[in-house]
């Protein structure tokens, strides 16, 4: 087997537009994940009577599974159903109008919830108790030490966490080339459709990957330093 | 009708019960100490009266603000919790936020005082500890003894009618100890109503206007710090002021290898 150089470099071309999308799936996932996961963890961690357990039922149900698996099932009921739903609804919109990407954030958009609830449910464990009897004894409320104290405490040891997790999504973006969406993985896989140079294309593509890793990981660790800064010696 | 009136307080936890009915009226401007071996019950008083521990059974009344422990009233609960503030053992302080941040906290989000007025006033209050030149470091950057006259700051900016002091000095290192009751002393001469649960026997007898000692969730005893130092009527007090000084050793175990 012959090994082409330059073909690598003209697919690492090919592909480099479709950064862009993979970025978008993978950030606005973190997003509505780490809202999601959040609200789950903060249920969790204040043991909210009834949704503390069906979170945990949740939780564990979408663990169990490979993300394939979660990805596909959403494909199979929202193509079966989303147009039924629409008009009953009144909306004027077919199943086949709506971006693919869109099934792609709602995958990963889960698994990302997951992921950062029980993230941020071991980053509250690590707030001492004594910080909700001081807020508790100032005459703060439940939603002020959850903004003021609880958060801003538990983020900096969650962030290694959240960024593992957004590295994670990236990876898990190719997952979107099932439903036909065009990223990074299926840009590198239809270059070499034409000359079957499928090795030279994955060899690309992961280059891509490994760039947007460690250009992520740099910038968290830059970012690290400058949560640690102030409070290195409360969250040692 | 005296300042502070706490009545009958019980608290059990798992069954146990800790506090088997305290009273105690305090009248504006005292300083009541309250001593007695670990296990006595003085933290969890201490915690109960600010609702941090929700007793069983019993009332107080501070200034005309009167919490039955028994019902539940968040709005009742929370004029409770502002006519008290409480120093941790252990400095607790916000490692998120300045000194200056932590101490204006409570009067910006609970109190919603204007930011300016909030910022003179903790200002003042952070001078008055000895901590003017500190205000902008964050609690990790100050040494244990500023971090506890920092949450004396904290505790005071909030202007509460009753101040409590679990075990302030007990976390800090021998030689920061002194500072801390310094600035506690101070606070006491400016007439604010206190109660104290340390170890401190000297702070005690200076400072404390009553000495209260408790063991097994009752108060055994109480009185002026002269007459329970000097003349201790009951048994249980003589023998843990005896254990304290080191006079009597009959009771301690000798460790046997």
């Amino acid at each position: 087997m012959t090994f082409d150089f330059g073909f690598i470099l003209q697919v690492v071309l090919k592909i480099i537009p479709y950064v862009p999308v993979t970025l978008y799936m993978a950030v606005v996932s973190l997003i509505i994940g780490g809202a999601l996961g959040l609200l789950v963890a903060l249920a969790r961690f204040y043991q909210v009577p009834g949704l503390s357990q069906v979170m945990t039922v949740m939780i564990t149900v979408l663990k169990g599974v490979p993300l394939v698996l979660v990805f596909l099932v959403i494909f199979l009921i929202t193509s079966q159903n989303f147009n039924n739903v629409a008009k009953m609804l009144g909306l004027h919109l077919q199943y086949g109008d709506l971006p693919m990407s869109l099934l792609a954030i709602i995958g990963l958009s889960l698994m990302a919830m997951v992921g950062l609830s029980e993230a941020f449910r071991g980053a509250f464990e690590s707030v001492k108790l004594v910080q909700f009897d001081a807020a508790r004894s100032l005459g703060m409320t439940t939603g002020q030490t959850i903004r003021r104290v609880l958060v801003p405490q538990a983020f900096p040891v969650a962030f290694p966490m959240i960024v593992n997790m957004l590295i994670n999504l990236i990876k898990g973006t190719a997952i979107a080339s099932l439903v036909s969406v065009v990223e990074i993985f299926s840009a590198a896989t239809q270059a070499a459709s034409s000359n079957y140079k499928y090795f030279e294309a994955y060899i690309a593509a992961a280059i891509i990957y490994w760039a947007m890793t460690i250009l992520i990981e740099r910038g968290a660790h830059w970012v690290e330093l400058q949560l640690a800064k102030k409070m290195e010696r409360a969250i040692s | 009708m005296s300042f502070v009136e706490i009545q009958d307080v019980h608290k059990s936890f798992y069954g146990k019960e800790i506090l088997k009915g305290i009273n105690l009226t305090i009248e504006k401007g005292e300083v009541i100490v309250i001593l007695g071996p670990s296990g006595s019950g003085k933290t969890t008083f201490l915690r109960c009266l600010n609702t941090l521990e929700k007793a069983d059974c019993g009332q107080i009344t501070i200034d005309h603000v009167t919490k039955d422990f028994a019902v539940h009233d968040p709005k009742n609960t929370r004029d409770l919790i502002l006519k008290t503030a409480m120093v941790f053992q252990g400095h607790a302080l916000f490692p998120n936020m300045t000194v200056l941040q932590n101490v204006i906290e409570g009067l910006v989000r609970v109190k919603k005082m204007p930011r300016d007025a909030a910022m003179k006033l903790g200002l003042l209050t952070l001078s008055e500890v000895g901590l003017a030149d500190r205000v902008s470091y964050y609690p990790a950057q100050l040494s244990g003894g500023q971090q506890q006259r920092a949450g004396i700051a904290r505790a005071m900016a909030m202007q509460p009618e009753l101040l409590l002091f679990d075990e302030p000095t007990s976390a800090l290192d021998p030689e920061l100890v002194g500072e801390v009751l310094a600035a506690m002393k101070k606070l006491a001469q400016a007439g604010h109503t206190m109660i104290v649960v340390t170890h401190e026997m000297q702070f005690a007898y200076e400072v404390a206007d009553r000495v209260l000692y408790m063991e097994g969730g009752v108060v055994v005893e109480s009185g002026t710090p002269a007459a329970l130092f000097n003349q201790p009527q009951d048994i249980r007090t003589q023998k843990f002021l005896a254990r304290l000084s080191g006079q009597d050793f009959s009771e301690s175990a000798v460790v046997t290898l």
